[in-house]
């Protein structure tokens, strides 16, 4: 038996299964690293809270606030580059980037973050305040 | 016989070395991920942009940087490590690099920019604009 021939043919085999295995890590490790951190919920999160905090006084809903006058009083800058869509069901009020909207019925990473909260506040009225975050690099 | 055992020496020799020469390489790209100075300038950027998102009128927030801070002594960077500017935070730790977020709580902060002189980078929100 050529037992130098078996044992060059097993070096070839050895290497490339060293390689299959190297470029495996090194694809794991590449996709890791390179996911960015996603902070969207948590961004619309901190955002519902300001609404939230905006459109009640004393547990009731503020009156005063309105589609046009909202951005101002809760002090929300949504930017020039379309990355937000704000909605708040009782008071009619949709701001930012309608297009996002759409997104809310579709799961997927790579897809905008939508949050939906509802808020009690006395009287017994629910608001439901929608936040789309598509804040993404 | 003596050739064919130096030459079976040579050729295990040979294989050995070109295995520590692979799992070295793989090892240095692992290493050299894992430090990546982008890495962390993401994190803080967005950490800094969500404390500002949460952060009311008369607060003030400290955090500590020593780890950018190091990092951009060693890379030699002697400017500006974060600016703030038009509702974008920047955190840049080279010459090279940097990274933007947006935060969308309309407020006007006390400090702009900080440059690597101290480990915290400390701002207070004074009042919505």
């Amino acid at each position: 038996m050529n037992r130098r021939g078996t044992d060059k043919i097993i070096s070839v085999y050895w290497f490339a299964i060293l390689f299959i295995v190297a470029a495996a890590v090194v694809y794991m490790v590449v996709v890791f690293y390179g996911t960015p951190y996603d902070v969207r919920e948590a961004e619309a999160s901190a955002m519902i809270n300001q609404i939230a905090d905006c459109i009640t006084k004393d547990n009731k809903l503020r009156t005063g606030v309105n589609n046009d006058n909202f951005l101002e009083e809760c002090h929300i800058n949504l930017g020039k580059e379309n990355k937000y869509y704000v909605e708040v069901g009782d008071l009619e009020i949709a701001k930012g980037n309608m297009n996002l909207n759409e997104f809310c019925d579709k799961k997927g990473n790579k897809l905008p973050k939508c949050v939906e909260r509802k808020l009690y506040v006395l009287g017994g009225e629910i608001v439901e305040i929608k936040v789309v975050v598509n804040n993404v690099k | 016989m003596k050739n064919k055992k130096a030459n079976i020496l040579t050729e295990n020799i040979i294989f050995i070395v070109l295995n520590l020469v692979f799992l070295t390489i793989l090892i240095l790209f692992l290493f050299s991920k894992a430090s990546d100075v982008s890495f962390l300038e993401e994190k803080y950027a967005k950490q800094i942009a969500l404390m500002i998102d949460s952060a009311k009128p008369g607060m003030e927030v400290a955090l500590n940087m020593s780890e950018a801070m190091e990092i951009a002594k060693k890379k030699k960077w002697e400017e500006k490590i974060v600016s703030i500017q038009d509702n974008v935070v920047t955190v840049k730790l080279h010459e090279k690099g940097g990274y933007s977020y947006s935060f969308f709580n309309d407020v006007d902060l006390d400090v702009l920019y900080f440059y690597p002189t101290q480990d915290e980078f400390k701002f207070k929100v004074v009042k919505y604009k």
